[in-house]
């Protein structure tokens, strides 16, 4: 693996979104220790301060700090994001492994499945879900779960039928490998490089959905700082204390370009050379 | 006894039909790769399989090997059928394309250490390196060979990796399909070398599949010559290149372009192209081609021995007369 790292140190996209999201992860260790505010502490005395040197990026209408706030947040954002890309992403490259290396009635019964999901649209899939079960993270999770492998399970199948015809799969073939051991050691790392740049879009797009339904309160409840949340608690003071809508913002966008550098540094590492 | 043998063996491709098609009723349009072949391979001997592309020789060869089953007739391995490949890996196969033979993210030693391991469980991890250095030593190149990635190699160097793949689990058959027509002209020398060397010394079956002419006359101790899935003529090489006895061996020996060839002598290389393969041909497949067609040649034509050891599918083979013998001049 040692030369896929080297690859990945010599892009600087890759190194950039690493970068972008270090610091935010050392901002969410570092700030609890240091920062004199308690990100769910009310403070009627201090609301709605724009940003000064003692509050970075100012107060929100019951005083919390929102600086304080944002990177309490964050780790809401990333778990929920993470979960909800990396799970389904396994699941997802397991079904389009089978589907590719089988085809045939296997491939047709896994892709009308997805095709059945996939005409589902997405929030009114969620809405649905969370109508029945309730609103809540557990709740979001498994919407997240019941879609988002479909994209990965296309992706990986697609590859997968390629590599099956390829000489090297039929030597396996006449050597009597397995499936299961074809499939994980010599298909997968040679399908799957796509599946991985596409996950880090995809999480781009998931903490905006994350924060989006948290927005229209299907997700995250308050007073988590989750940072849908925080935008959805700014909107009726958006004209006198616009700060309370930009920052979390930013931060939306911050973690979304942070991800979208990292795929394109994976991409550049883990083409395959020759 | 023969080790390998094909009987009336068949294997066809449908072209998947429309909607369209289905509810006219049409039969879905048949290629026939390879028609009721029957071909058996000695112990020991290099077969060579010739014919021009898209003749079923590369079928024929995942046949052999059991990468797909045929639709009529039976393989047989040491006078057994075969279903799928072999379990005990005696038939071991090597590919045309160097390129997409040995897996771009795995070091060779990796690879071949995982076959060492697959068909030698009992060996410990020092003994499998020992074996894959040896495998390497077989096919002519150093250890160090063991620590590069497939891209760092030429296509001469994967290839013998490939064969150094196919010999981990001591096969007693080696089918290669045209394993040196994606290679340098030197370096293919070098590839047929290795095979004819490990041909006589580990006295394994080579089952080779070319269309090149020159290397089969080289390489191989009979030939077999296919056309659009059926074969014309077998033979021992010898009596094959002196003596072509169908009118299509003697056109395929003409199209060789050959430096030592008098000014002035005329060649009659095959000349056309190969009917649709999907048409239904009742008589000789190569009689819209042939310069010497008659009538009866709409008729189907059997494979009968003319000479010892030689079999061929022309009536006009018995006739002791024929215009081209030698493949070199007519009158």
């Amino acid at each position: 693996m040692t030369p896929l790292i080297r690859r990945f140190v010599r892009s600087p996209a890759g190194i950039g979104g690493l970068a972008m999201l270090l610091a935010l992860a050392a901002a969410v260790v570092v700030t609890p220790l240091i920062s004199p505010y308690d990100p769910y502490a009310l403070d009627f005395g201090n609301a709605l301060m724009p940003p000064d040197a003692a509050h970075w990026f100012g107060t929100d209408n019951f005083g919390r700090d929102i600086f304080t706030r944002i990177v309490a947040g964050a780790v809401y954002d990333l778990r929920l994001a993470t979960t909800c890309v990396f799970g389904p992403m396994i699941l997802g490259i397991l079904i389009g492994l089978c589907a590719g290396y089988y085809g045939g009635w296997v491939d047709d019964a896994l892709m009308r499945i997805t095709d059945i999901v996939w005409a589902f649209p997405f929030y009114v899939l969620v809405l649905t879900i969370v109508g029945v079960l309730g609103p809540g993270e557990g709740n979001l999770y498994i919407a997240f779960f019941m879609v988002n492998w479909i994209g990965y399970a296309r992706i990986v199948r697609g590859e997968t039928q390629i590599i099956r015809r390829l000489e090297y799969v039929q030597a396996l073939t006449i050597l009597r490998f397995g499936p299961a051991r074809t499939m994980l050691r010599h298909i997968l790392p040679n399908a799957v490089t796509p599946a991985v740049v596409y996950s880090m879009s995809d999480l781009v797009l998931t903490v905006q959905a994350v924060a989006a339904l948290s927005f229209f309160g299907l997700g995250v409840q308050p007073p988590a700082p989750e940072w849908g949340l925080l935008i959805v608690e700014s909107v009726d003071y958006m004209r006198d204390a616009p700060w309370m809508t930009i920052f979390p913002g930013l931060a939306i966008a911050w973690v979304g370009v942070a991800f979208a550098l990292l795929g394109e540094g994976l991409a550049t590492a883990m083409k395959p050379k020759g | 006894m023969s080790l390998l043998e094909l009987k009336d063996v068949s294997r066809s491709f449908w072209t998947p039909r429309s909607l369209v098609d289905i509810a006219l009723g049409r039969s879905p349009a048949v290629l026939r790769a390879v028609h009721r072949v029957d071909l058996a391979v000695a112990e020991g001997e290099t077969l060579g399989i010739v014919g021009e592309s898209g003749c079923g020789k590369s079928t024929l060869a995942r046949l052999a090997v059991g990468l797909q089953a045929p639709d009529g007739g039976t393989v047989l391995f040491e006078g057994r059928p075969m279903s799928g490949p072999d379990p005990a890996g005696r038939i071991q196969m090597v590919f045309q394309d160097p390129y997409s033979s040995l897996n771009p993210r795995m070091t060779i030693g990796a690879l071949l250490e995982e076959v060492v391991g697959r068909y030698h469980r009992e060996l410990s991890r020092r003994e499998r390196q020992a074996e894959v250095r040896e495998a390497l030593a077989r096919v002519g190149l150093p250890a160090e060979t063991a620590a590069k990635y497939p891209h760092a190699l030429s296509g001469g160097q994967r290839q013998r990796v490939s064969i150094a793949r196919a010999l981990c689990p001591r096969p007693r058959i080696l089918v290669a399909d045209e394993p040196v027509s994606a290679l340098d002209a030197s370096v293919q020398a070098q590839i047929i070398n290795l095979l004819q060397r490990l041909s006589r010394e580990t006295g394994i079956t080579i089952l080779f599949i070319s269309h090149d002419m020159q290397v089969v006359r080289h390489l191989c101790d009979r030939v077999a010559v296919m056309y659009l899935g059926k074969v014309m003529e077998v033979a021992p090489v010898e009596a094959l290149f002196d003596h072509p006895r169908h009118p299509y061996t003697a056109g395929l020996m003409d199209a060789v372009p050959d430096v030592t060839r008098r000014r002035g002598t005329a060649r009659q290389p095959v000349s056309g192209e190969m009917p649709d393969p999907y048409a239904e041909i009742r008589g000789c497949r190569f009689a819209s081609r042939c310069r010497f067609a008659e009538a009866r040649c709409a008729e189907p034509q059997r494979l009968t021995e003319t000479a010892p050891g030689g079999l061929v599918r022309c009536w006009k083979a018995a006739d002791a007369t024929l215009p081209f013998s030698g493949g070199k001049t007519l009158t």
